[in-house]
Order: C-alpha cells, then structure tokens, then sequence
C-alpha cells in the first residue's frame, strides 16, 4: 500500500475529490451530491496528521516521491 | 389468516399472514434494509456502481429480481482498442521480436502494427499491458496479415502472460486480413501476449526477415463486479445507509455473477446511516447475515462513544447484543458462512437476544441511551471505522421500540424467504 500524508483533513480530502473527479465518479458528474465520491478516504494517523491510501492513484512525480509505505494509525478509543 | 390466539388476543402474533410483508407485521420500523421488498411494493433497494466505468444507477426490488441490475453491471465495456496511427502504441516485445506501429500500405490498409522476427533460436513475442481485466470475461479480436513472403512464420499464438489461451494457434491464409476472435474467455493477467509461430511451433530459430502485422484489436469486457454505494431504506424515514468511497463499498455483483446479498470483505466495507436512529429506552434488530469469521466483527453499531449505545456483533465465535453496559451473549456459534437470523431486542427493562428462532437469552438491564453519532453497517461508528463484518448482511430491520410481541412473526416472515432454519 502507498499513503501521502496530509497535515489536515481537509487537505487530504482535496486530494481525494481530485481522483474521484479524474476517475468519473457519479458525484461528480449528476452534480447532485449523489453518488461515489472518493476512491479512498484519509485515516487519522497517530501524530494526528491524515494518510490517504494512493496505492490506486495517477500520482504525479512530486507525489510519487513522497509516497510512504505504512503509517501508525490513530490507536482505538477505549472499547467496553 | 394464519393468526393465532395469541395473537387474536392481541399478546403475541405467532405466524403473519400469507402474503404479509415484514412492514405489514410492524410497521414502525426507524430503518429496514433489503434486496427483497419489506413494503409489499416495489420499492427502490440499491444504488449500485459497476466497476468498468464507475456508472451508478438505482434500482428497485423487480429490478433486482429481473436481471436488470446484473445486465447493468455486466454492460459491455471497451477495454482495449489499439492505434497504431502514431506509433507502437505501447506494444513491447520479448525475445527478437521488433514492434513498429504506423505501418501503412498492408493489403491496401494504413496504421498496421509490424512485428519483426529476429534470428534468436527462442520464442519470438509480442506484448501489451494492461489489456486485460483480470478475473472478468472477455471478448477479443484482432485483424492478422501474414505475407505470403514469409518463409517461416506462418501463425500466431495468443495469451495472457499466465498462458491463458485467447486466440489457439491459427494459421490465417496469407496476404489478406484475417479476423480472429474469442468469446467469453477469463484472463487471469492483464498482459496480452502474440507468439510468432511457425508450424504451430512457437520456438524455433528466427530467419531475420519474417513479419506479422495487426490492427483492430479489442478487448471487450463483458462481466464486471457491482457494488452498492446506496442501500436505500425502506421504511418511509429515508434513513439510507450510505457509502461515498468506492473502495469500502460492499460488493454485490462479482465477476459478473449476482450475489444476491451484500458482501462486506471484512477490511473496509461499511455503510454510514444518513441519520441518527433517536433510539432511546427500547429498541430491536433483525438480521440476516453470513459471518466468515474473526471475532469483533459488527453487523450495527450505534454507538457515539465505547459506552454509549447498542451494537449487534460477533465476538469470538457467538452472536452477541451489547447495549449501554448490558451485555448478551446468545452462547450460538455463528459458525463460517452460515446464513443466520439475528434478533436483539431491548424492551425497557430487558436485553435480549437470539439466533435462528432460538429461545432469547435475556440480561435485565433498564439503562437508555442518547446517541449522537449516526449508526454504521458493518464497522464501528465513533472513532475511526473500524471491526468491520466479514461475510454478507442480507437484512437488516431497526425498530425503536421493543419488538417482542412481533419477533416470531417477523422471523417467520424472514424464514420463510431465506429457508434458513
């Protein structure tokens, strides 16, 4: 798997919207906010910063380069 | 009628009407999920994206009863079509094969891909990748000139780089283009693969000289998988259950073939509910799933903090109901893809719980809840999503009220559909 980590949310899932829109999902064509919008969605890691999944995406160069392979993910919450 | 006497009396309804759908039977669900119709109409069940070209369209319960949904799923996709009008058109080689794209003038056509022999004693291929759609049906076809110049190579062999055959070995007659195609063939790699061959033989020793031309080659997939980014509820609340990323939404047509029920693969899929269930004191789920395995796994949660709330899951190998602090363990192994009934219900001042009909076993318990979070299918829902069910889900009814009084009729009703126990 290939992560970019993002420090806000926010961030992350611009980055999403971009594939979902270079993909041709259907929230982004009926333009109704129906529909499958992201191919992935940004986990929050253990630092608190946002991995996004790319393993699937057309990355750029710069992105390529920045890419990591695994990430500590937020540890769970206290379960009963 | 087939009502009871208990029923009659109005106490408890033992078997529902012939004909009676679940809604029928109690009506005030907060939420239902199905493929079948829980309403006695024909109302919308599934927002399903096809995995081809990433198109969604809805689909009611005769649509997927008919065969509308699977032919939507299944609609012919072009894969791969070649051009070679301005170059090889990403064509490689193995071996002492040479590939030019933009041959013009073979048998009176333009925009032909040659392919070289060398003079290796070896095999003597061509290759494209990402042709394929692995693990989907096919259908190929390709134009094939050989000149009649040749002195040796006389055929073509082609496959995927697992040696699935697309195309057998044909020899086409010479000096004029020849089709060939193939029709609902599985590849399990993307690649394509051309062997020159010569006497059916693909490994000989090369003459320098010999060439093969192509064009018009295309992949046409014919079999997709489907999978559901909307199951919509059908319980007049318009409470859907709801997934906006492609890779955690459940998959209900694989390969081509209609499931019939919602596979959730156990590493991200879920559904997020569109809104809160508003359950408080009492309140009861009926569910229809297959469980592959693992332990912690959630068919509902509606939780908005590790405490508050309720949750129907398998927890090492039973079905168990967790609500607020009270915990009810049905003791009933769920087994690996064995399709069960689940009840869980809270009437107040009792939580219970059951598997297939079984008598429930109840924890008492009179804690209530308010959630703030809206409930998930198939993962937690505070927190980050996570424990995600592994294995199908079928059904799910979601009452905010306690459904003792109609639990054998509803599962009845669902036992009668599902042949379960």
């Amino acid at each position: 798997m290939l992560y970019l980590i993002y420090a806000s949310k926010e961030a992350a899932i611009e980055r999403a919207d971009e594939e979902g829109k270079e993909l041709g999902f259907d929230y982004w064509i009926e333009d109704n906010g129906k529909g499958t919008r992201w191919l992935t969605y940004p986990n929050e890691t253990a630092d608190h910063m946002w991995a996004l999944d790319v393993t699937n995406y057309d990355l750029d160069e710069s992105e390529e380069a920045s890419t990591v392979d695994h990430y500590t993910p937020l540890p769970d919450p206290d379960d009963d | 009628m087939h009502v009871s006497l208990d029923s009659a009396l109005g106490r408890q309804r033992r078997l529902n009407s012939v004909g009676e759908s679940v809604l029928q039977i109690a009506p005030s669900a907060t939420a239902a999920y199905s493929l079948r119709s829980l309403t006695g109409g024909d109302p919308k069940v599934v927002r399903v994206r096809r995995d081809t070209d990433n198109a969604e369209q809805d689909f009611t319960v005769s649509g997927v009863s008919s065969g509308a949904l699977t032919s939507f799923t299944n609609a012919d996709y072009a894969k791969y079509t070649s051009d070679f009008s301005s170059g090889d058109d990403s064509w490689g080689s193995f071996d002492d094969v040479t590939e030019t794209g933009n041959i013009d003038g073979i048998g009176g056509l333009d925009n032909n891909l040659r392919l070289a022999i060398g003079t290796a004693t070896s095999g003597h291929r061509a290759f494209r990748s990402n042709i394929f759609p692995v693990g989907q049906k096919i259908n190929f076809s390709a134009r094939v000139f050989i000149p009649s110049t040749n002195s040796d190579v006389d055929g073509i062999l082609i496959r995927d780089a697992n040696n699935t055959v697309i195309v057998a070995t044909t020899a086409p007659t010479q000096d004029e283009w020849v089709t060939v195609t193939a029709n609902d063939v599985t590849p399990i790699n993307a690649q394509l693969r051309v062997n020159l061959q010569k006497g059916a033989v693909s490994s000989f020793t090369g003459n320098g000289s010999d060439e093969v031309y192509l064009r018009e080659i295309t992949v046409t997939q014919v079999t997709s998988d489907g999978f559901v980014e909307t199951w919509y509820d059908q319980s007049g609340n318009s409470n859907d259950a709801v997934q906006a990323t492609a890779g955690s939404q459940p998959e209900i047509v694989n390969a081509g073939t209609m499931l019939n029920e919602l596979n959730f693969d156990g590493t991200d899929d879920n559904f997020e509910l569109t809104s809160v269930l508003g359950m408080t004191s009492a309140g009861a789920v009926f569910s229809v799933a297959k469980s592959g395995g693992g332990s912690d796994k959630l068919i509902l949660d509606n939780r908005d903090s590790g405490v508050d709330g309720f949750r129907l899951l398998r927890l090492g190998n039973d079905l168990e109901y967790r609500w607020q602090s009270a915990t009810v363990d049905t003791g009933t192994n769920l087994g690996t893809n064995n399709k069960f009934i689940g009840f869980a219900n809270h009437d107040g001042s009792n939580a219970s719980a059951a598997v297939n009909g079984a008598t429930a076993t109840t924890t008492s318990d009179t804690s209530s809840m308010t959630v703030a979070a809206k409930p998930h299918i198939g993962a937690r829902s505070f927190s980050t999503a996570s424990n995600f069910w592994d294995g199908t889900i079928n059904e799910l009814i979601i009452y905010n009220s306690d459904q003792n009084a109609n639990r054998s009729a509803l599962e009845t009703n669902i036992n009668s559909h599902y042949s379960i126990f």
